[in-house]
């Protein structure tokens, strides 16, 4: 796996409404190989979300740098699931999940083809003409992350993208993405609180401290990259959360 | 529909009231005619047909002005958003037209425009123009971070943008500068009916009030009212039915 992405001493400081500085990122380093399942944790505030923000291009104003060996292409290489769903209420949950073919004048058959697949994926296949306010907030954001999928990106950020989900819908979520990784080997960036999601999903696992936001610790996942649900009883995914739930306090 | 037998009933306790006040204390018709009086003399006006002109240039004045007024609101609306500079530097002009009073903005228009539906149509445009403009730049500002971050995440173009964002998500705002403004709107159509024209209800009251003809100023007062509430009313509808569909914040 080629390097793909280098954060260097990467700071962000945000003037607040009264002038008080906040400083949310501090020196902070984090290398992505291409193909890499990253869990980023830490707690609320550290600065989880200004770094995947940063990451996807929407934040320019930071300091220190960011490095792509190979950049992604706009609108196309980068897909976000943000922390709230931010669907479009006005549009049926078919035609949220498709917005993104639609900025790329994507109308193939196989495109359309592709967002009923993940409709099914995600278990809305039955809803696709509803509109959002008609679906429960678990239900958005499986949209919101069927309509990250939708373009088909090379890289994939998710910030707490399970985090309003009811425990058998996450489980159920976290081994499709398990399944989308091993087909097309995207470059995946999760933001989580759950030590366990962080433990089962990622190869490794960023914790991060706050006040200011820094990364504390990288680990390696000492499980094999072959996951199911029978991986969750073994002693090494244990042992292995309890560390990282001990770093987290 | 409570509601609306419940406004049908106290309408007809006021009507009832005006009755008793006329019959009771003797006023003399020239004074307060009683409502009978008003509205045999309204269908004798409008069996001859005598009505219709005036209603239609009313209606038709609001209909175009407000259309008018709110189509401009939106244009500035995006140009401002897209364009601070641009806000900046034509905001206190449009300030000042909005405090300065229409009554003494009115004649200079229908000097300018003449007695046609021209000075009311524009009369109207600039009081429906600012409810629509404010309206929409505010809802435009408070758009969630996260549709924010799509846009620019999906790189839409601007006009893509424009089309599949802004315009959907502004539309409750809009709807709301409209109703506003036709409220406004019929208020000016009747200034500038009373400065100068040749039909219209506002007309046809201040031709009635110079002749002492209590009961076509009467009706004519009336014929207002029904226009600005049927007007509101349609407008109402409107409303409810686009906040339904996008209204709400991008959950
Ligand atoms: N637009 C902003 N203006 C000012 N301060 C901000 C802004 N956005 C974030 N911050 C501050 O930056 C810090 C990090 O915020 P961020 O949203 O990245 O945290 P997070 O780790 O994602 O938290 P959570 O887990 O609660 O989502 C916080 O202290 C927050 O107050
Ligand atoms: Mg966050």
């Amino acid at each position: 796996m080629g390097e793909l992405l280098s954060v260097r001493e990467v700071g962000k400081t945000y003037t607040g409404a009264k002038g008080q500085q906040v400083t949310a990122l501090a020196d902070v380093d984090l290398d992505v190989a291409e193909g890499e399942v990253v869990a980023l944790i830490g707690p609320s505030g550290c600065g989880k979300s200004t770094l995947l923000r940063m990451i996807a291009g929407l934040d320019g104003a930071f300091d220190g740098e960011l490095t792509w060996t190979k950049p992604p292409r706009p609108g196309k290489d980068i897909g976000f699931v943000f922390q709230e769903p931010a669907l479009l209420p006005w549009r049926s949950v078919e035609r949220n999940v498709s917005l993104g073919l639609e900025a790329l004048r994507d109308n193939s058959s196989e495109a359309r083809q592709r967002v009923r697949d993940l409709l099914e994926l995600v278990g809305l296949a039955d809803f696709a003409q509803c509109f959002p306010k008609e679906l429960s907030g678990g239900m958005r954001q499986r949209a919101a992350i069927a309509r990250a999928l939708a373009y088909d990106p090379r890289i994939l950020l998710m910030d707490e993208p399970f985090g309003a989900l009811d425990a058998i819908t996450r489980d159920r979520l976290h081994d499709d993405l398990l399944r989308i990784w091993e087909a097309t080997r995207k470059t995946i960036i999760l933001v989580t609180h759950s030590v366990e999601e962080a433990t089962y999903l990622a190869d490794r696992v960023a914790v991060m401290s706050a006040r200011p936001g820094r990364i504390k610790a990288v680990h390696h996942v000492p499980l094999d990259r072959d996951r199911d649900p029978s991986t969750r009883r073994l002693p090494q995914f244990a042992e292995f959360a309890g560390m990282l739930r001990q770093e987290l306090e | 529909m409570r509601s609306a037998s419940l406004g049908a009933l106290s309408l007809l306790a006021g009507v009832g009231l005006w009755w008793l006040v006329a019959v009771v204390f003797a006023i003399p018709a020239y004074r307060l005619p009683t409502p009978g009086a008003v509205a045999s003399h309204a269908l004798a006006l409008a069996g001859e047909g005598a009505l219709t002109l005036h209603i239609q240039q009313t209606l038709a004045e609001v209909v175009q002005g407000v259309l008018l007024g709110s189509t401009l609101g939106v244009v500035v609306a995006v140009v401002f958003v897209r364009m601070p500079v641009a806000e900046r530097l034509l905001m206190p002009v449009i300030v000042v037209a909005q405090v300065t009073p229409k009554i003494s903005i009115a004649p200079l228009i229908v000097l300018w425009l003449g007695l046609g539906i021209g000075s009311k149509i524009a009369l109207i445009a600039l009081v429906s123009f600012y409810p629509v403009l404010v309206n929409m730049v505010t809802r435009l500002r408070s758009m969630p971070q996260g549709v924010e971050d799509l846009v620019r995440l999906l790189r839409l173009g601007p006009l893509a943008r424009l089309v599949k964002i802004d315009l959907p998500y502004a539309l409750p705002a809009v709807a709301l500068g409209l109703r506003l403004g036709v409220l406004a709107g019929v208020t000016a159509a009747v200034i500038g009916e009373f400065i100068g024209a040749e039909a219209g209800l506002g007309y046809l009251e201040r031709q009635a009030a110079e002749n002492d003809d209590i009961r076509l100023v009467m009706i004519s007062l009336g014929m207002l009212c029904l226009v600005a509430w049927v007007l509101y009313a349609v407008v109402g509808l409107v409303e409810r039915r686009v906040n339904d569909r996008f209204g709400g914040q991008s959950a």
